[in-house]
């Protein structure tokens, strides 16, 4: 017993342990071949550290030369092995020099195994002359054979040198690949051991080195830097796999946070999957199988056409994937979802995925509801208290068509008491009772109008027949103020896209501010201007120009402001909500002091049928 | 004839107010503006029926305007809805009337029968007055001095120590103003003395025993 009965199976197990990892990864791991290869030459390996120490035991002869044949073709395999490794994990080399390893090995070894090989020689020697017991470093001592040395044996070394070059010619050329520092460290420490290995296995035979063969080491090295080698790429894999895990961890966290559901649906196997936050918001448990059919279901039934419209669209134009809409709740409430998705070929493009997000928006929905009833209720509010303002000029405006009707009535009864009567003069009666009642009715629908809450509906108009008719609605006003309102409207002025009455309050509200901006003035100098033009390409301006003091500069960008108020008695709201509306119709509206005097508000409308630019 | 001048902005109205009127026997004339009103006006008799709510000079203004003249014509105001301060404002600056345009037309016909009379008679005063003055200008200045002293109610005697003259000559100068202005009475006397404003001028005073 001595230290070499345990290094050598150390070695053996080292090379076992090293290839039953490799062996084992290379079975569920693609691509297969470099590390089966690997395991092959790792057994190898362990088989000659094995023959290795068996030849130093043994004392027969006839069993050191079947051991030393065996060792030959276990070192045969080892090369062939760890070269076919190489060749196929370096990805390159000359492949002449791949198959010269094999070819000079296999002559070498004919030496051993032809048939008529004398029995006392083989491939190393010609002749084994003695045994003898040698000892070694910590007093071990192992048995070595002495003998005629053959001078084919050359051969195998020479297996190794053209091994030597095609590691070398592969690692420079990898290098040239772009492989940067790996394949000259490898690649180097390959090239190191197969000369330590080969160089000491020839001074082991000529009888130079008093040592047991240690080929097996040599090999365990190599093994050792081409299994760091592989696994580096193992490793980084797993630095990858605990990253993804994070990332999708964050990814977990992040859609917690926003509450967000997940879901993929596959649309060959029309398959969803979805995380238990998205199945939650649709009312689906864990466990249930959802298609397409269960998914739109699930929904409202006035949004199933569109949805699926829309998942239609996505997938024919492989584009993204926007909707939202509404699931019925149990307790009859509605849940607001909104959803977004793209579509993403399947691999080998037979299988398609459609990816993406479910959102419960119901909150910002109400909320939006809840913002929309306030702003309409608001403008209703602000359309009833300028209509109170103008309730009395309306009255007015009223009386004179009733007043002539209740003349001409009287004036027709005492005509009728004439004898003959003057139909002509009754008939001329008749006809203006008729264009009086016409009139007030007219006053009355545009008051009634005025009054309704409604939303926006736009319809082509014009705007001289808008500036008449609130004209009509503000001279009385105007006169009660002694303010000259003039109206000027361009001959040529195209129709514009309009809600009337919306328009209408704008445009009131707009003259019965610059009505109070004059009313300072001396009665002369009062004047209210409106005015409507073409602006630019597709769009209308409509200017209304005061002959006021103006607009103080640090006020000028705060009018819009809701509750900003200038007035004693303002709400402050007339302007937002002009602003509102003149947006709502894809306009601008904006205020500017005059060069002479006074200000001017001014806001576009979109022409009628002019493509809208935005 | 008295004339009915109509001014309103709304045509329709006037028209009708115009058929009215003159159905029920009125000379009428309308205008649809105030300014053309100004510029149209004679001297005529009549009374003139406004809207009070006008572009440019509105009823109010044209109240303004007729005051100045000297024939001032009676104003009917005709308002399709008349706020009070208006409405005090038009009355306190003597309008006839402050009418709404739907009321009865016999409102109407009345307001306008008293501006007319109104108008008569403030024509007739005038008339009066006029040849009232014409006698004043007949006294000399003796008599007009006199006349002041009389109307002041001072005997013959009195104002004959006051000027310094005999009291005889007080009565001749007493029957000559008597004669001249046509008046049989000292109560007269002091009525027309009245009208034309004499008693409105304070009465000479003289330092006595001087």
């Amino acid at each position: 017993m001595n230290w070499m009965t345990i290094a050598w199976p150390m070695v053996a197990a080292a090379c076992l342990t090293l290839g039953m990892i490799e062996l084992n990864i290379g079975l569920w791991q693609r691509p297969r071949a470099p590390r089966l290869l690997f395991a092959l030459s790792a057994f190898t390996v362990a088989c000659v550290a094995g023959l290795e120490l068996a030849l130093m035991r043994t004392d027969v002869l006839a069993e050191w030369w079947t051991l030393m044949r065996l060792l030959d073709i276990a070192v045969g395999v080892m090369l062939v092995s760890l070269m076919a490794f190489i060749w196929t994990y370096f990805g390159n080399g000359r492949k002449w020099l791949v198959l010269a390893v094999p070819a000079l090995y296999a002559l070498g070894l004919a030496f051993d195994y032809l048939p008529g090989a004398p029995a006392g020689s083989g491939m190393t020697y010609k002749a084994v002359t003695a045994f003898r017991t040698a000892e070694t470093f910590g007093g071990a001592t192992f048995h070595v054979a002495e003998g005629v040395p053959n001078p084919w044996n050359v051969l195998p070394y020479l297996a190794v040198l053209a091994q030597i070059a095609f590691v070398t010619d592969a690692s420079v050329r990898w290098r040239h690949k772009g492989g940067g520092w790996r394949p000259v460290l490898v690649g180097g420490a390959v090239v190191f051991f197969f000369l330590c290995g080969g160089l000491q296995a020839a001074l082991v035979e000529t009888g130079l080195l008093n040592t047991p063969y240690m080929i097996s080491w040599a090999y365990l090295a190599i093994l050792i830097a081409m299994s760091i080698e592989l696994n580096a790429d193992v490793l980084a894999g797993a630095r990858l796999a605990s990253q993804l895990q994070e990332s999708e961890r964050r990814m977990d966290l992040a859609s917690a946070a926003a509450d967000l559901g997940l879901w993929t649906w596959d649309v060959g196997s029309d398959t969803f999957w979805a995380t238990s936050r998205a199945r939650a918001m649709f009312g689906f448990s864990e466990s249930e199988h959802i298609d397409r059919a269960r998914f739109l279901g699930a929904l409202h039934p006035d949004d199933r056409e569109a949805t699926n419209q829309a998942i239609e669209d996505a997938l024919a134009t492989r584009s993204g994937y926007d909707v939202e809409y509404r699931v019925p709740l149990p307790d009859s409430k509605i849940r607001w979802i909104a959803a977004r998705g793209q579509v993403e070929r399947g691999a080998r493009g037979t299988s398609t995925l459609m990816r993406g997000v479910v959102l419960d928006v119901s909150t910002r929905r109400q909320t939006e509801l809840e913002l929309q009833r306030l702003h309409s209720e608001l403008a209703h509010a602000s359309r009833v208290s300028m209509m109170g303002q103008l309730a009395l000029a309306l009255a007015h405006e009223l009386s004179q068509p009733l007043g002539a009707i209740l003349r001409n009535t009287e004036a027709a009864e005492l005509f009728l008491e004439h004898d003959p009567p003057d139909l002509d003069e009754l008939r001329a009666i008749l006809v203006d009772i008729r264009h009086d009642d016409q009139r007030a009715g007219a006053v009355i629908d545009r008051l009634r109008a005025g009054l309704k809450r409604r939303t926006i509906a736009l319809r082509p108009l014009s705007l001289s027949e808008e500036l008449a008719s609130v004209a009509a609605l503000a001279r009385g006003d105007a006169m009660a103020r002694k303010v000259a309102l003039e109206i000027d409207a361009a001959p040529d002025l195209p129709l514009v896209m309009g809600d009337p009455v919306q328009l209408q309050q704008v445009l009131l509200n707009l003259a019965l501010n610059a009505m109070d901006a004059v009313e300072q003035m001396p009665a002369a100098k009062r004047k209210v201007m409106l005015r409507a033009q073409r602006h630019g390409e597709g769009e209308v301006e409509v200017a209304v120009k005061d002959s006021g003091p103006g607009i103080a500069p640090e006020r000028l960008g705060r009018l819009f402001e809701p509750f900003f108020t200038t007035k004693a008695n303002g709400m402050g709201i007339g302007l937002a909500i002009s602003r509102t509306i003149i947006e709502a119709h894809g306009g601008r509206i904006w205020p500017e002091n005059n060069a002479d005097e006074g200000a001017t508000f001014r806001f576009t409308l979109p022409q009628a049928g002019v493509a809208r630019s935005s | 004839m008295p004339v009915v001048h109509v001014v309103d902005d709304d045509a329709s109205f006037l028209v009708a107010l115009e058929r009215l009127l003159k159905a029920s026997g009125y000379v009428v004339q309308t205008y649809a503006s105030a300014a053309d009103f100004l510029a149209k006006l004679g001297d005529g008799a009549g009374c003139v029926i406004t809207d009070l709510r006008m572009p440019g000079m509105d009823g109010l203004d044209l109240q303004q305007a007729l005051a100045r003249r000297v024939n001032m014509v009676p104003v009917v105001f005709l308002s399709g809805a008349g706020d009070i301060p208006t409405t005090v404002q038009a009355m306190r600056r003597g309008a006839e009337d402050f009418l709404t345009k739907d009321a009865p037309k016999e409102a109407i016909f009345a307001a306008v029968d008293r501006a007319i009379a109104r108008d008569a008679r403030q024509r007739a005063e005038n008339a009066h007055l006029q040849a009232l003055r014409a006698r004043f200008d007949a006294l000399t200045s003796r008599e007009l001095e006199i006349l002041r002293h009389v109307v002041a109610g001072q005997m013959n005697k009195q104002i004959a120590a006051d000027l310094g003259i005999n009291e005889r000559t007080v009565k001749l100068h007493r029957t000559a103003i008597t004669t001249k202005l046509e008046v049989h009475s000292v109560a007269e006397l002091t009525r027309v003395a009245q009208a034309v404003g004499l008693l409105d001028e304070p009465l000479p005073t003289f330092p006595k025993g001087k």
